[in-house]
């Protein structure tokens, strides 16, 4: 087993005296290390005695695709200053833990500056690395780019503030229940409780009820079994943020040895792949229940998309004639297109006899879902300690969601139910003639951007033109832009629709979800793969774009085709109550007809500014030739009027779930 | 007889039942809504359609065994079930399940009274 090696060094980033290794210091040599060194050492940080002030990505961009990655083993060599092609690097504990992050096939980091070791140790493993300009986005960066891949990503911050920036992200991921890994330094433990220096704090409290897993490593020597812990936790049951924070004990520390480490096995010796599976009782009793039902309808959820069940589900919908109606943080595992798609047939689920919730992590409570009270409930979810909670079941089935819905498909027969599938129909065709409705009713509007006229146009050009329906990855942002959006955008394949900030209804995340998003169909990743380097859309509210707006520079320095439209309307979206009373109606407002186009463009994108309904479309055609022409973002700035969310149609509600649903 | 429930929203809803008069009545549950608010004529024509003949039969109102209607008094409004032949299964049942519909139709089309009346969030 492990033997302690008695070579390893702690290197204190902030003691100078100690090591002689400093932050700036730090930098320069992993730069150097990563082979920068290859274009000459003066490259790097000559000045650039240019007049030309237009904006322009650097160099360096380009770096990680045309720079080996660095050979980091055991027994490696442990004096920087001789780093350069050909020599191995010294193995730290951050390089223990970010090879253990490489091999379990961790997608991509989102970041800022800050917990550099784990980082560049992240970077150097070949795990794709974006750096943004808020710790906030980019952690929802993280958290999109999960949801609309099913794969795991990392967000990282530095100890402190850059850390406590990450919190109301980490906290809509934990109510998303995306598999999360967020990764922060942490000072060193041997100066604890001293307030030594700057940013000393507690992280693990800081995340607690909004996480899965957590731990503060402080050992280097388990930092490798803390990356199985962290794994763990995210790959198997339901999903969920892990919280790992290192100290300086944990991540500088030199191996020479794999037995230096404690507990060093690899991920098929600690963990396991293995799924639970449904007792064949339940699943009779299941097929019992659908059989003598009249109106059943499947709530596809959040794990069906995870368990990668959607084929599954079709199955099992076709061969019994069940329609389907999407829940959860993305949409798209049971097609907007096909004849048993009730997301857009709200009318139709206060005729449903039973329910059959599958992977419905985010349980609504009693009431929330417009099923009748007295329609009987399956629940499938991988946990037994969550079925049962906020809505009565009838029968309860512990199973990953795939190997429930192939049970199922096995023990129940076809069947017919074509006066219930007419009923889906004619709900929909009922839904869709509101929607031309209100259309109609926005088209009145002249003097400014109806809200229905930008969901209705938009989603026209994105799914009724030339753009194959189902290639748009879509962020369906805002709060009352997002009530009309809601309705009419699409999803027509797995992962095709990040759902907003979902349960946790946080404002601002959106243009951050925009990068992972982005990042995610750039590179082709899971079900993004056959939309390769597509342009995505993101539509927000003024307000929103107010929290996240700046990384509208991130989209244009990775070269992200993205789209981003704000519904301008020169206010919160809770101005309407917020206007009852005088002495704090300001609150709620905005100056009018504020230039976020202005924004777009002064941070490397294009920049559309729109303020009649007849001229939306033209904008969005020229965006998305900047989008895939140039490969930049656009900010397209819809002038609305606050007044658009009074009168009829006014400020839409919902109903749950389906197609507007957002807050399960 | 009267029932309370604690259901869609933190305000309990109160049933009264009057087996003389063969009633199921939610009594004030809109609150705040008068005859001459304008959520009203919406509602009202909800309640009327529930016993529409082109309906499917488990979202009708059967008026041969059941009658549905709303009222306003002192600016509330209430909503009450009529059973035929003590058919209080049915009754009930009925009732509850458009009641849930009835809110349904609301958080779509009313959501701002929704919002000042039972303190729904804006979000």
């Amino acid at each position: 087993m492990a033997k302690k090696s008695e070579k390893h060094t702690v290197e204190s980033e902030h003691d100078e005296q100690a090591s002689g290794v400093s932050r700036r210091n730090f930098m320069k040599t992993a730069a150097l290390g990563s082979g920068v060194a290859a274009m000459g050492t003066s490259a790097a940080f000559a000045s650039v005695e240019s007049a030309d002030y237009s904006i322009r990505v650097p160099d360096e961009f380009e770096l990680p695709q045309k720079t080996d990655l660095p050979k980091i083993d055991f027994g490696g060599e442990t004096d920087r200053r001789r780093y350069g092609p050909g020599v191995t690097q010294a193995m730290r504990g951050a390089d223990v833990f970010a090879r253990a992050c490489k091999e379990e096939g961790l997608a991509a980091l989102f970041c800022c500056p800050g917990n550099y070791q784990i980082v560049t140790a992240m970077a150097n493993a070949g795990i794709p690395a974006y750096g943004g300009r808020t710790e906030g986005p980019m952690t929802s960066a993280a958290d999109a780019f999960i949801r609309v891949t099913g794969e795991i990503a990392a967000a990282s911050g530095t100890e402190g503030p850059g850390f406590t920036n990450m919190i109301c992200a980490i906290a809509a991921a934990n109510a998303c229940r995306t598999p999360l890994l967020v990764v922060a330094s942490n000072m060193d433990q041997r100066l604890d409780d001293t307030e030594r220096g700057i940013q000393r704090g507690y992280q693990q409290p800081t995340t607690e009820g909004i996480k899965k897993y957590g731990k503060r490593v402080v050992n280097g020597s388990r930092i490798h079994e803390y990356a199985g812990y962290a794994f763990r936790a995210l790959r198997t049951g339901v999903p969920g943020p892990v919280h790992l924070d290192f100290t300086l004990e944990a991540s500088s520390p030199i191996f020479e040895d794999p037995g230096d480490l404690d507990l060093y096995y690899d991920k098929e010796h600690y963990r396991t792949d293995s799924k639970p599976h449904p007792d064949p009782k339940d699943i009779q009793k299941a097929a019992d229940l659908i059989k003598q039902a009249k109106r059943p309808m499947i709530v596809a959820s959040t794990g069906v998309f995870y368990d990668k069940a959607w084929d599954a589900l079709l199955q099992v919908a076709e061969k019994n004639q069940i329609p389907v109606v999407e829940s959860g943080p993305m949409r798209g595992h049971f097609s907007d297109g096909h004849e048993l798609s009730a997301s857009t047939a709200p009318s139709a689920l206060y005729s449903v006899d039973l329910v059959i919730l599958v992977g419905q992590y985010c349980m609504p409570h009693t009431g929330e879902y417009a099923f009748p009270p007295d329609a009987r409930y399956i629940r499938i979810d991988p946990g037994a300690g969550d079925i049962g909670r906020n809505v009565p079941i009838d029968l309860g089935i512990v199973s990953s969601e795939k190997a429930a819905l192939e049970a199922l498909y096995e023990a129940l027969p076809e069947q017919r139910r074509d006066a219930w599938v007419a009923e889906i129909a004619e709900a929909r065709e009922a839904f869709e003639a509101e929607n031309e409705e209100y259309y109609a009713t926005g088209l009145g509007f002249e003097d400014g951007v109806h809200q229905a006229v930008l969901a209705k146009e938009l989603a026209d050009f994105l799914y009724k033109g030339d753009i194959p329906r189902e290639q748009t990855t879509f962020v369906a942002g805002g709060f009352g832009i997002a009530r009309y959006v809601r309705r009419y955008v699409r999803a027509y394949r797995p992962g095709q629709i990040c759902n907003g900030a979902y349960q946790y209804g946080s404002i601002g995340p959106d243009v951050g979800y925009a990068v992972g998003a982005g990042i995610a169909v750039k590179d082709g990743v899971g079900p993004q793969a056959p939309y390769k380097g597509a342009p995505v859309v993101c539509v927000t509210g003024d307000a929103g774009f107010g929290y996240s707006g700046i990384e509208v520079e991130t989209l244009a320095k990775y070269r992200i085709p993205a789209i981003v439209i704000v519904w301008n309307n020169n206010a919160w979206g809770t101005w309407p109550g917020g206007s009852r009373d005088p002495h704090v109606g300001h609150v709620h407002l905005f100056q009018e007809n504020l230039r976020y186009d202005k924004m777009g463009e002064a941070l490397g994108g294009h920049g559309e500014y729109v303020t009649k309904p007849g001229d939306f479309t033209p904008a969005l055609e020229r965006a998305w030739k900047v989008a895939v022409n140039e490969n930049r973002p656009t900010v397209i700035n819809c002038q609305g009027k606050k007044e658009y969310s009074t009168g009829r149609p006014g400020m839409l509600g919902k109903v749950e779930p389906g197609c507007m649903s957002y807050n399960h | 007889m009267t029932f309370e429930f604690e259901w869609l929203f933190d305000t309990p809803f109160l049933l009264e039942m009057d087996d003389t008069a063969g009633t199921l009545k939610f009594k004030d549950l809109l609150p705040n809504l008068s005859a001459r608010a304008p959520e009203y004529a919406g509602v009202k024509d909800f309640i009327e359609g529930k016993s529409n003949p082109k309906l499917r039969p488990h979202r009708r109102v059967d008026p041969k065994r059941a009658e549905l209607f709303c009222s306003s008094r002192a600016g509330h409004t209430s909503i009450t079930l009529k059973v035929h032949r003590n058919q209080y299964a049915y009754g009930i049942r009925t009732l509850l399940n458009t009641v849930n519909e009835l809110f349904g139709f609301l958080h779509l089309h009313c959501v701002e009274y929704l919002t000042v009346t039972f303190d729904l969030p804006e979000e």
